[in-house]
């Protein structure tokens, strides 16, 4: 055996990584190389003194300047410090207005990742560019859902009980679909068209609750010009 | 500008949604259960069973402060030495957890498997102190870094026994390459095997090993240069 190739086998030695064959092959030039003894007395002292560097310890305000730092930073980066905030809901933006931005990217995502190749894409690198547009695309759609919903609870005026009746029917209709889609998502993740037909009945409960909102305005509108 | 760049730009802006790593999620998936094994130097002497950990991660998630302060509490020696060994200046290692823990605690949301989460926590702290490396090699071209005159300071504080090879060891670790240092430090000072250190890294196990003998080679080189190891026969 080589001096160089003793060596690799003397650094993994010490780290107990050696077959038993390896072993052997080792300890038999190290009987005959005083060179590679010497690097193997070496190597085990530089381990045993890297393992035995003094461990420092951060100053004690630390975590007070962190925690500082991060309230700082809250409205450019959310952090989890602010308990139930997210991106889309806060202050600079009214909750009946998130819903219509995070809905705006969903489409403008989806839009991309058709036009880049979600009907005929031509390389794997396209596909999984769409794939991963996709998933963009689904989580602001849940993001929409989810303002769409907070916004249409923070009106105080209720619906017509069997226009209600209409609406609820509607969105158990709209999350049943959305179950089985997301059944077929999680079955197969890669599947571009189970994913594109997902986004379609987020598409559709976006559209449900948005009349739901509006339907709401119109009768807090008609009972604020019955009230005149 | 396309459809999709103008979309690329709009969402960009809006969240960090690879966790500011440059492995993917997949590669470190697999790194946390081989991370329960001794360290010398990865963690506190109290160990979280995973468990507890798990449940820090959640609460932590709902954006509980003493969560995030236990979690910070166990971890934070292990980073900040880490740090430390890569800017050898305490108060650089100091802004760079700050820097660390500050986006664990503003992107924790985003971790989908909580077993990932050490991993990426060490893969976090490897990037800030890539960058912080090569910022520093932008400031100092053609000078000498005050840094490193600080760092050399404090490591002569640190040098207690004349017989111990702590400040030429810390010397040639300050020598070596980003990746050759990332392996030394990992196996060598941290206590990670070189699985584990695979994963994180998202290269092969025999790369791993590779760089740690390469680390070695180099560092039983500075040390022979300065006579702190006896000379090789010719």
């Amino acid at each position: 055996m080589r001096c160089a190739a003793a060596r690799k086998l003397i650094s993994d030695d010490i780290d107990e990584e050696l077959s038993e064959s390896q072993k052997k092959r080792l300890k038999d030039h190290l009987e005959t190389c005083t060179d590679c003894l010497a690097a193997l007395g070496d190597f085990k002292k530089i381990a045993r003194e890297a393992g035995g560097l003094p461990s420092l310890a951060p100053s004690s305000t630390s975590w007070q300047k962190i925690v500082a730092a991060i309230d700082k930073a809250e409205p450019e980066a959310p952090s989890p410090l602010s308990k139930g905030r997210d991106r889309f809901s806060s202050s600079w933006m009214p909750a009946g207005l998130r819903y219509a931005f995070a809905a705006a990217l969903a489409l403008i995502i989806i839009g991309g990742s058709i036009i880049l190749g979600l009907r005929s894409y031509r390389g794997v690198g396209e596909a999984v560019y769409a794939l991963a547009k996709l998933k963009e695309a689904q989580h602001y759609y849940v993001l929409a859902i989810k303002a769409l919903d907070e916004a249409i609870g923070a009106q105080k005026n209720g619906l017509d009980p069997r226009l209600a009746e209409v609406f609820k029917r509607n969105l158990e209709d709209v999350n049943g679909t959305i179950q089985a889609c997301e059944r077929v998502v999680e079955k197969d993740p890669n599947d571009l068209a189970a994913r594109a037909y997902l986004l379609t009945v987020y598409r559709e409960k976006v559209t449900v609750l948005e009349e739901m909102m509006g339907a709401k305005k119109a009768s807090s509108e008609q009972r604020a010009g019955l009230a005149l | 500008m396309s459809t999709v760049s103008l979309a690329a730009a709009l969402v960009r802006p809006l969240g960090l949604r690879d966790n500011g790593l440059r492995i993917g999620q997949a590669q470190i998936a697999e790194a946390f259960p081989l991370m329960t094994s001794e360290k010398k130097e990865q963690a506190s002497s109290s160990e979280i069973p995973q468990s507890s950990l798990y449940l820090l991660i959640g609460r932590s998630k709902a954006g509980e402060n003493a969560a995030m302060e236990e979690i910070f509490e166990h971890y934070k020696g292990s980073l900040f030495n880490l740090a430390y060994r890569y800017t050898y200046n305490r108060q650089a290692a100091e802004d760079l957890l700050q820097d660390i823990f500050i986006k664990i605690f503003t992107h924790i949301g985003d971790v989908q498997k909580e077993e990932t989460f050490v991993a990426w926590m060490y893969r976090i702290a490897l990037n800030a102190c890539y960058s912080y490396l090569r910022d520093k090699r932008s400031r100092v071209v053609g000078t000498v870094a005050l840094n490193e005159v600080e760092g050399r300071i404090e490591e002569a504080r640190f040098d207690r026994h004349e017989q111990s090879l702590e400040k030429p060891l810390n010397e040639a670790i300050n020598e070596l390459p980003e990746k050759l240092r990332t392996v030394f430090l990992l196996h060598d000072v941290q206590g990670f095997k070189h699985e584990e250190i695979a994963r994180i890294l998202g290269v092969a196990v025999g790369t791993s090993k590779s760089q740690l003998f390469k680390a070695r080679m180099r560092i039983r080189e500075f040390l022979r240069g300065k006579k702190y190891l006896g000379e090789e026969k010719k």
